[in-house]
């Protein structure tokens, strides 16, 4: 599959379902859903039923956020209560100036 | 203060601060013989320094983590749980709390694996029937009515699933109560075994037990778990030396037209009190 450059792919990498997964994953579905005006791909990967990609990806700490693309490539370690410091941390607007034209929004949820 | 510490810092240069006097290196000291984790890494990930602590966690030589893509750590004093999996050993929980110094972070991470495995531990067994060990009546109004709200955001159907073991008195006056006893408990491994791990059972009363059957993406699968939990509840009786049989009571939570949690409840158990009267009938919401 071709790579979209306009389309921000993010993988969050969680173990089972802690409540620190649970809290992570719903701190990022609220800031895709509210503050991210831009289309994207979410991959969530439980580094547990797959720990040959945590391993491939040298994850060392869950839940971990990785900016796959548009690069540069970034990763955030934490649950993402701090929605100014995801979206700095991902090089993006910050919710305060992110006022631009809403694009359309895909997820993608895998069980790889 | 033990003597070697005494040593280890006399030996080091001082200087004035202003205030009070101390020793050069002090800092860098206190960093590489702190019992936590601590990391230095830059604006892109990159760790820059790492102490002892730091490879024992990750259960690696430490120069392996420098220039490692550790990954911007996000927090701040306040301290955020996080999962470790170290390179070899076992995985654990770690507190994170992070500093900046400029463009780079200090990310400080003490293992608490052992007070998470208590506190999961208690939270268990505050949450769990003492004679079955699946949940309580309690714990399956909270993960029931989250996982209601999860399926209405998702615009998923779910079930909620009423079942009673039939002419349980009777047992209990027949074979005994540890024969009742043991009616429960088979009760509780067929449901718990037939059931998905995203699934809730739990006993709600004496001989009643409640299972919440999750939202899927696929919608067929609704359907096939409650068939699954039906015919598992048609043979509980199988191989025992004691008659037991339970009756199911149906009740389908629908995102379009929600209901709360206590009118789900109320729903499976009507249907289920029909199914007794042999009018087996699904209540949908």
């Amino acid at each position: 599959m071709m790579d979209d450059p306009d389309v921000l792919r993010l993988t969050l990498y969680v173990a089972g379902r802690t409540p620190r997964a649970e809290r992570a994953l719903a701190n990022l579905r609220r800031i895709v859903e509210l503050e991210l005006h831009m289309p994207f791909e979410l991959e969530i990967i439980d580094v547990l039923e797959r720990p040959d990609l945590a391993e491939e990806a040298l994850i060392l700490a869950t839940p971990t956020l990785v900016k796959e693309s548009p690069l540069p490539g970034r990763r955030l370690i934490g649950d993402l209560s701090d929605t100014h410091r995801v979206m700095a941390g991902l090089h993006l607007p910050s919710p305060t100036h992110s006022h631009e034209t809403s694009g359309g929004t895909d997820e993608v949820t895998a069980d790889r | 203060m033990t003597n070697l510490e005494h040593t280890v810092i006399d030996d080091l240069d001082t200087h004035d601060t202003g205030e009070s006097v101390l020793p050069d290196g002090l800092f860098e000291t206190m960093v590489r013989a702190s019992a936590d984790a601590m990391l230095a890494i830059d604006a892109e990930g990159r760790v820059l320094f790492a102490n002892d602590a730091a490879g024992q966690l990750f259960c690696v030589p430490t120069e392996v983590l420098l220039g490692s893509e550790f990954g911007l750590p996000l927090g701040s004093r306040d301290p955020v749980e996080v999962d470790l999996h170290p390179i070899s050993g076992t995985p654990g929980v770690a507190e994170l709390r992070v500093a900046r110094a400029g463009d780079v972070h200090v990310a400080m991470l003490r293992d608490v694996s052992q007070r998470v495995r208590l506190r999961t531990e208690l939270q268990q067994l505050a949450l769990a029937d003492p004679l079955t060990g699946v949940g309580n009546r309690r714990s399956f109004l909270v993960l029931a009515s989250k996982a209601l709200k999860q399926a209405e955001r998702d615009e998923r159907r779910c079930a909620l699933l009423f079942v009673d073991i039939n002419d349980m008195k009777l047992i209990n006056d027949q074979h005994g109560h540890r024969v009742g006893d043991q009616a429960v408990v088979t009760t509780a491994r067929m449901l718990a075994r037939t059931v998905r791990e995203s699934d809730v059972v739990a006993r709600v009363g004496g001989d009643e037990f409640c299972v919440l059957l999750a939202a899927s993406p696929r919608p067929d699968s609704l359907e096939d778990a409650i068939e699954r939990v039906r015919r598992a509840a048609d043979g509980v009786g199988r191989d025992l030396e004691f008659p037991l049989s339970v009756t199911v009571g149906v009740a389908v939570f629908d995102p379009a037209a929600p209901v709360g949690l206590d009118e789900l409840m109320d729903r499976a158990d009507a249907a289920m009190y029909a199914a007794k009267d042999h009018e087996p009938t699904d209540s949908s919401s």
